[in-house]
């Protein structure tokens, strides 16, 4: 029964995926200006050697045989060239990737641990004064303009005080300030995320029966609450990644970060179709990927799940 | 139909406004926003284009109490003639979002069967891109402006309220209204329009209330990529994106901006909150 059931969850994603493809697909070819004009100017190659490069790039095919072919190729991990460095797509993507990231689990392990931290607080004493902060505090994180957040860190850690610096990838210096962009913009979305989650398992019977057995409140709920509210912390957080993913697109341009954000960003005002399409395919995959594979953790995890369902 | 939801609506906003003082403080900027789009030309102390390069980037004085941005334009003078492109942004891309997004989760959810399933796989697709992607894509393809980057969010948002109102309908098809309504004879079309959507409105008001929230953000964001609204349009986004590159030399210039940004998305993130908590008790049960 349950087989079946991760089967049918699994088996859900295949015309997902289709329709990514189709979307990625159509989306970029609608773009004004074909590559070559792009790559030539306006006055563009003269025709022989346009036509063979319509040839070589496929553009001079029917669009559904493009599409087929382009699907073909993502599977097959043929994912093209830059039109401009002639660089493999496959592999920029995954370098970039890498940055990518490191980037957002270093900032997600930074929100969570901030976030939860709070929802602690909160949940201890519901309606009280410290709930009510935290509860701004949350709302106020996610109203942030990331990047204008970005630029006033900056501001702040390279301008006046040369602590930081303000861009690019090397060491861990280059990574505290894009990090802690994002962790402060995604903290609430977990701080809310948990305290409703801690509350929910915090009504329940067998928190009564521990708190009546006379253990402290703070036993309760690291013990009790905090392991019972984990699975759903984890999987709405979890679902949520393609948030996160959006703001690194954004914190990436802001400190010249070399991600798949920032690459997808040039490859739009550069029409490099392949990194395009590379790029936002490959997000979208992983976000994907991501949901299925907690879909699957959460039906393991939480055997009234899996009982309910099968 | 419409007094009966503008009068509880009404009656909502009076109790909205009477809770806590987070909740009347953010009711009262948005008024406030309102208000200073409706009399800009009469509040703004000088014109939001005019350019005068003999005082480019002043820091704040008497004269020009946010100071000056890098074309010598009057920094506050521009915030004030921003609410004017914020609330169009927040106005059309909500409506785009909520009123496509609504329909197809209405007809999807009521109807079922094929069409469900197909339409509940697009939004699952749709809903693995991040929204800033679809907005980039979209603008990408349409070219750059304020008016393309208002279909890029209604676009973006528009899955949210097609899942939550195909949700909503699925519960509300099992009632007995429903079922009586359609026993009296009524047509699908009257029942869905006539007697499920009023009875979801409150849902999707608190939606669009975060809508709102989220389309002030992507559009400053798409504004500060330079794909959004173009010069000299006073959009808080592009005002940002100007000011950055003079950023060492005046902060100011880019301060204001995103901190206005910043109290208006929180002040719809709060107001969406509190109505939430006013149609939902469920959360309030919990917490006692």
């Amino acid at each position: 029964m349950t087989h079946g059931y991760i089967a049918y969850r699994a088996l859900l994603y295949v015309p997902t995926l289709f329709i990514i493809l189709l979307i990625t697909f159509s989306l970029v070819r609608l773009l004004p200006g074909d590559p070559i004009t792009v790559m030539y100017g306006e006055l563009g190659p003269p025709p022989e050697a346009r036509r063979a490069l319509e040839e070589k790039l496929g553009l001079d095919k029917p669009l559904a045989f493009q599409f087929l072919l382009y699907a073909y190729r993502i599977f097959t991990g043929d994912w093209g060239k830059s039109i401009y460095t002639g660089e493999p797509v496959i592999e920029l993507v995954l370098r970039r990737f890498v940055a990518t990231l490191e980037l957002t689990a270093v900032s997600l392990v930074m929100a969570s641990a901030i976030g939860i931290a709070l929802a602690y607080i909160a949940v201890k004493r519901p309606n009280s004064l410290a709930d009510r902060l935290v509860g701004i505090a949350s709302v106020a994180s996610y109203s942030i303009p990331v990047f204008w957040w970005g630029l006033i860190l900056i501001l702040i850690f390279s301008v006046n005080l040369k602590l930081l610096p303000p861009g690019g990838r090397g060491g861990l210096e280059n990574l505290v300030l894009p990090s802690l962009t994002l962790a402060i913009v995604n903290f609430g979305l977990i701080c809310r995320i948990s305290r409703a989650a801690m509350l929910e398992v915090y009504s329940q019977d067998f928190v009564m029966a521990a708190k009546a057995r006379g253990l402290s409140e703070r036993r309760v709920i690291l013990k009790y609450v905090m392991r019972n509210a984990a699975i759903a912390i984890v999987t709405l957080v979890g679902l949520r990644f393609g948030i996160l993913m959006g703001g690194a697109v954004i914190t990436e341009t802001v400190f010249a970060y070399p991600g798949v954000g920032r690459m997808i960003v040039e490859g739009i005002f550069s029409r490099d179709y392949p990194i395009i399409f590379g790029g936002i395919v490959f997000v979208a995959l992983v976000v994907m990927t991501v949901n299925l594979i907690i879909d699957l953790i959460y039906l393991a995890l939480d055997p009234r799940v899996r009982i309910a369902r099968s | 139909m419409t007094s009966k939801i503008l009068a509880p609506a009404l009656k909502s906003l009076k109790a909205l406004y009477k809770g806590p003082l987070a909740t009347s403080i953010a009711m009262t900027v948005i008024l406030g926003i309102l208000v200073l789009a409706l009399l800009a030309d009469y509040v703004a102390p000088y014109s939001y284009s005019e350019i005068n390069l003999w005082r480019r980037l002043e820091p704040p004085t008497p004269d020009h109490l946010l100071g000056t941005d890098h074309l010598g334009r009057d920094i506050l003078s521009r915030l004030i003639h921003g609410t004017r492109p914020l609330l169009y942004v927040v106005v059309v891309a909500v409506l785009i979002a909520a009123s496509t997004g609504t329909l197809i989760g209405l007809l999807s959810g009521y109807f079922g069967g094929a069409v469900d399933l197909i339409v509940s796989r697009i939004i699952d697709a749709l809903m693995s891109f991040p929204a800033i992607l679809i907005a980039l894509a979209v603008v990408t393809v349409l070219g750059p402006g304020l008016e393309k980057v208002v279909i890029a969010i209604g676009i973006a948002e528009a899955t949210t309220f097609a899942r939550l109102s195909r949700g909503l309908i699925l519960v509300e098809k099992e009632q007995l209204y429903v079922l009586s309504a359609r026993a009296v004879g009524a047509s699908s079309f009257r029942v869905i329009f006539r007697h499920v959507l009023p009875n979801i409105a409150g849902p999707l008001l608190v939606q669009s209330t975060f809508a709102a929230s989220s389309a002030i953000l992507w559009e400053a964001a798409l504004s500060f990529l330079g794909l959004g609204a173009q010069p000299p349009t006073p959009s808080w986004g592009l005002m940002l994106y100007e000011a950055k590159d003079y950023m060492t030399l005046a902060p100011h210039a880019m301060i204001s901006p995103g901190l206005a940004i910043f109290i208006t998305v929180l002040s719809f993130n709060i107001v969406g909150e509190a109505l939430r908590d006013l149609m939902d008790p469920r959360f309030k049960r919990i917490v006692k």
